[in-house]
């Protein structure tokens, strides 16, 4: 049975693009706009991993970062985020994100960090 | 204070322009308006910034640009017509690149936030504050690029 990836970020062409990506490698993926959004679907749709964006309405990644990690402690997660300062890094990893990945996204090195953590 | 936070920005809009279209833009010109700065925006991507300087950060282009980095995001699928989805990707760019200049001003000294962007289309945009205009050029055309402090002070 092929993996579980939630893809969270509040741009419609980011998650397109990861979407498309991990479908090509047999990834099941679905997908959340906002961080309040990705707690309520990681509930019911048990994700082998969740890449989250920071910047969101609503909900912001850090704090769905929290909120996962109190449905799930084990939850595999990865920050893919253009805010790439080294606060914003070590927040993310405090939180409980697995690694982190400054945008812009290269193909490559989103599917050697997802592999690295699902295989 | 100001050129080194105006040239974070510029930094930044190369470097991040480059990786994601592998396009080189060219910095054509940069000027500064102490009382503000009038321009006719076909897309406007606008984010605040707050932290050790307040103000707004703006990527100004115009229609067949936008349609050409929405198709390079996505692999090069043509993108004939204006959609969410190009919204979203003149969205990312602004994002992408302020992430990128906070970064960099991060590693000298200055600690700044910044919103998720929003788009204008079609609108007449007044800084009406200090503004500092950088005009870059590539192969798909004009960009520009608008740094607003919210207080003349923020100037030196």
């Amino acid at each position: 049975m092929s993996k579980k990836i939630l893809v969270v970020d509040d741009a419609s062409v980011v998650r397109l693009t990861l979407k498309h990506l991990f479908e090509s490698y047999h990834y099941n993926v679905l997908e959340a706009e906002t961080g309040e959004e990705a707690v309520e679907k990681y509930k019911t749709f048990k994700p082998d991993l969740v890449t989250m964006d920071i910047t969101m309405p609503d909900m912001d990644g850090i704090t769905a970062v929290i909120e996962i990690l109190k449905i799930d402690a084990k939850a595999k997660i990865v920050m893919c985020s253009a805010m790439g300062q080294s606060n914003k890094v070590k927040a993310a990893i405090t939180a409980g994100a697995k690694t982190f990945i400054v945008k812009p996204l290269h193909p490559e090195r989103v599917l050697s960090v997802i592999k690295k953590y699902l295989d | 204070m100001d050129s080194k936070i105006v040239n974070q920005f510029i930094k930044a809009l190369t470097s991040i322009f480059a990786q994601v279209t592998n396009v080189s833009l060219t910095k054509t010109d940069l000027e500064y308006f102490p009382d503000g700065h009038k321009v006719s925006a076909k897309i406007a991507a606008i984010l605040s910034i707050a932290g050790a300087f307040k103000g707004q950060f703006m990527l100004i282009l115009n229609e067949p640009m936008a349609l050409q980095l929405t198709s390079v995001v996505m692999a090069g699928v043509p993108v004939n017509n204006s959609s969410d989805l190009v919204d979203s990707a003149v969205r990312e760019l602004c994002n992408m690149v302020a992430g990128e200049a906070s970064k960099r001003l991060l590693e000298i000294g200055f600690n700044c936030d910044i919103t998720f962007p929003s788009i204008a289309r079609g609108k007449q945009i007044d800084t009406a504050s200090p503004s500092f205009v950088s005009k870059f050029e590539c192969e798909w055309g004009e960009l520009q690029q608008i740094l607003k402090f919210e207080h003349v002070s923020q100037i030196k």
